[in-house]
């Protein structure tokens, strides 16, 4: 989603699952759009959106305790898209088809309508399955003077350009309506669904006007066991942030400049590609692969039903520009040998920490303790202590 | 009668450490001690006096204006107090000094703006902060601009959604907003920009009610109630407004001389022992 003043554009980037030839989205957009207006984008551009802003598993490897040095590595992980569909159904009058396009593989319809029960009758004649429910809450995007995007996929455009998975939909249009409608998606959806917001902005953050936006915890020291398990801990940990929250609050994943990262889940998206997204203000003339200025980043996550979210999703773009990043760290300990009297002090630090991070992971993810431990005895790499406990007490 | 300003102040207080204790609100260290230090020291330097009133006013800045620069903070807090000294008419403030002061800064500077969703909805604590803010005001003797100002509010809002067919979830969403309640009994109740009689301050609180649904479904602008009580400040501004009733006129001199009364009481004793004497 990019924003700017009233201006506005939202790539759509969906992961249906099943058949293309069964896919439709039904979005209420807040103007009529004409053609140019509408585009395709490569899935590539939300990938590398996704990577540059994912949480991060940061890596150190403790130096020799007898020595100094360190070494950085880092890995990033977790998924996305964004959903927001809405299926379909139909029947009478009083819907005016405002527009029809085929962009790229989709066949797109801009509908208005006079009634929602109008519009709900035609889509359903028109071949669309809308979810019940759907005919007041389409009803009530119409009153407020919301039109209704559609589009379906044409299977002969698509095989003939190739591509087998859906590619996301681009809109741009202006208004000053800044705000994502989450309401029909919630009619058909299985439970709650994930919504990852990705906002790049001119002036600051994004954050949601009418529900609270809360940092995710961050800069945390865990077991060094995670690194095979980061997608695990990362889900449940989000799990846990969202029943915390009565599942009423909107997760800060990623704020940060556009221009640099640190450290780096995947490079900075290049100008070309920002532009790509619908960024118009970054210049042109400018080398396309040299980092972008006066564009930020930020990185939402929701996890939403009509129960804990029923209204829309309403956004502000704030004057923050604060980095935030979702960061995770592994430390691991001296593998080398070490004989000499500060190793000693070292071993027993290392113990300590890996119990203390055992027990953060606990209570971020609700894990069970007794497997931690099976899983910490594993990595433990701190050589047995059998120090008698007296052997300390004298010493000098 | 106590100084019904002490308990703002203790529940504005409590906003403060609640909010950015519990609720995470985003404001640092250093900017709550700009904006409360900058109102105080502007306080003293232009009234010489009331640095309770100053405290109220930076206290709502706290809650409510969001940004990282000490400097913003801090000209916030100044021009919130200086507009208690140059924008008004005759004894009356124009603007409510913190109302003024947020709506300047954020249209003024991008670095400065305002986080109406920091709250949440929150439900039942709605019910037990709308019941703190009820008690100050009651004891400001304002209730009535507060209660017309959010049974309007909330029966439009309630009246959409009924006619947009949405769920009352929605509606009750809308309302259980932390921003709105504070605005409703801390903000629009200040005895320094609300008219002078009840039923004026009714209309007033009505008023101000309509224009912010206006801003906030015509315009689609978050913190609408805001934005219409200083857009309407002006007009309540006018003498006609503040032509006291005979009684209000009573029985607001009872309240806001207090003090002297007290005073005056002390100065009738020592006559007597005097004149004993």
């Amino acid at each position: 989603m990019v924003r700017d003043e009233d201006r506005t554009v939202i790539t759509m980037s969906n992961d249906f699952q099943g058949d293309v030839k069964d896919f439709a989205m039904v979005i209420p957009v807040p103007t009529i759009l004409e053609r140019e207006q509408i585009n395709v984008a490569q899935q590539s551009l939300i990938d590398h959106l996704d990577a540059y802003t994912a949480p991060r598993l940061v890596e150190y490897f403790d130096e020799d305790p007898c020595m100094v040095r360190r070494m950085l590595k880092m890995e990033m992980a977790d998924s996305m898209i964004a959903p927001t569909a809405a299926m379909n159904e139909a029947q009478e009058l009083g819907v005016t088809i405002e527009a029809s396009y085929n962009v790229g593989e989709y066949d797109i319809l801009i509908l208005a309508a006079e009634q929602s029960d109008g519009l709900v009758q035609w889509l359903t004649d028109n071949g669309y399955q809308l979810p019940q429910g759907a005919q007041a809450v389409v009803g009530s995007y119409l009153k407020q003077g919301m039109k209704f995007f559609v589009a379906k996929v044409n299977i002969e455009q698509q095989q003939s350009l190739g591509y087998t998975s859906l590619r996301p939909l681009q809109v741009a249009f202006e208004s000053p309506k800044f705000m994502l409608p989450i309401r029909l998606g919630t009619l058909n959806a299985n439970g709650k669904q994930d919504l990852f917001v990705f906002a790049l902005t001119r002036t600051g953050r994004v954050e949601t006007s009418n529900y609270r936006t809360v940092r995710l915890p961050t800069d945390i020291d865990l077991p060094v066991f995670i690194k095979d398990r980061f997608n695990d801990f990362y889900k449940d940990m989000f799990h846990q942030q969202v029943e915390k929250h009565d599942g009423k609050a909107v997760f800060l994943e990623y704020a940060w400049d556009m221009a640099w990262c640190d450290p780096c889940a995947a490079d900075p998206l290049s100008v070309a590609q920002l532009r790509d997204l619908g960024v118009y203000w970054v210049n042109s003339d400018q080398s396309l692969r040299s980092p972008a200025v006066d564009v930020f980043a930020t990185r939402l996550h929701v996890r939403y039903d009509a129960e804990t979210f029923p209204d829309d999703l309403k956004f502000i773009e704030t004057g923050d520009r604060t980095n935030f990043q979702g960061r995770y760290v592994m430390r691991h300990p001296w593998g080398g040998s070490a004989n000499c009297a500060a190793a000693e002090k070292y071993y027993s630090s290392v113990e300590k920490r890996q119990h203390e991070n055992a027990a953060r992971l606990i209570k971020l993810t609700g894990w069970d303790k007794a497997t931690v431990e099976s899983m910490m005895g594993a990595s433990l790499s701190v050589p047995p202590s059998d120090e008698k406990w007296w052997r300390k007490l004298w010493r000098e | 009668m106590a100084d019904p300003r002490h308990y703002q102040i203790g529940v504005l207080c409590l906003f403060v450490v609640f909010g950015r204790f519990w609720l995470g609100f985003d404001f640092s260290l250093s900017v709550a001690v700009a904006i409360i230090c900058t109102a105080l020291v502007t306080q003293q330097l232009l009234f010489g006096a009331q640095l309770k009133s100053a405290l109220i006013s930076s206290l709502s800045l706290v809650l409510l204006l969001r940004t990282d620069s000490i400097l913003l903070a801090g000209l916030a807090a100044a021009i919130a107090i200086v507009s208690k000294r140059y924008l008004r008419m005759g004894k009356h403030h124009i603007f409510n000094p913190s109302a003024f002061a947020l709506v300047v800064i954020t249209f003024a500077f991008p670095g400065a703006w305002l986080a109406p969703g920091q709250w949440g909805p929150m439900g039942l604590s709605v019910l037990m902060l709308a019941g703190a803010g009820l008690l100050v005001v009651s004891r400001a003797q304002r209730v009535d601009v507060a209660l017309a100002f959010f049974v309007t509010y909330a029966l439009i809002v309630l009246g959409r959604g009924i006619w947009l067919g949405d769920p009352l979830a929605i509606a009750m969403h809308q309302l259980q907003n932390g921003a709105l309640i504070v605005f409703a009994f801390f903000m629009i109740t200040d005895p320094k920009t609300t008219a002078a009689t009840p039923e004026l301050r009714v209309l007033q609180g009505v008023a101000v009610a309509l224009l912010a649904v206006i801003i906030q479904f015509g315009f689609y602008q978050h913190s609408a109630p805001l934005f219409s009580l200083v857009l309407l400040a002006p007009l309540f501004a006018l003498p006609m407004f503040h032509k006291e009733s005979t009684d209000e006129k009573n029985n607001l001199r009872s309240v806001s001389t207090d003090s002297v009364a007290v005073f005056g009481q002390r100065a009738g004793f020592l006559r007597v022992l005097r004149r004993q004497g």
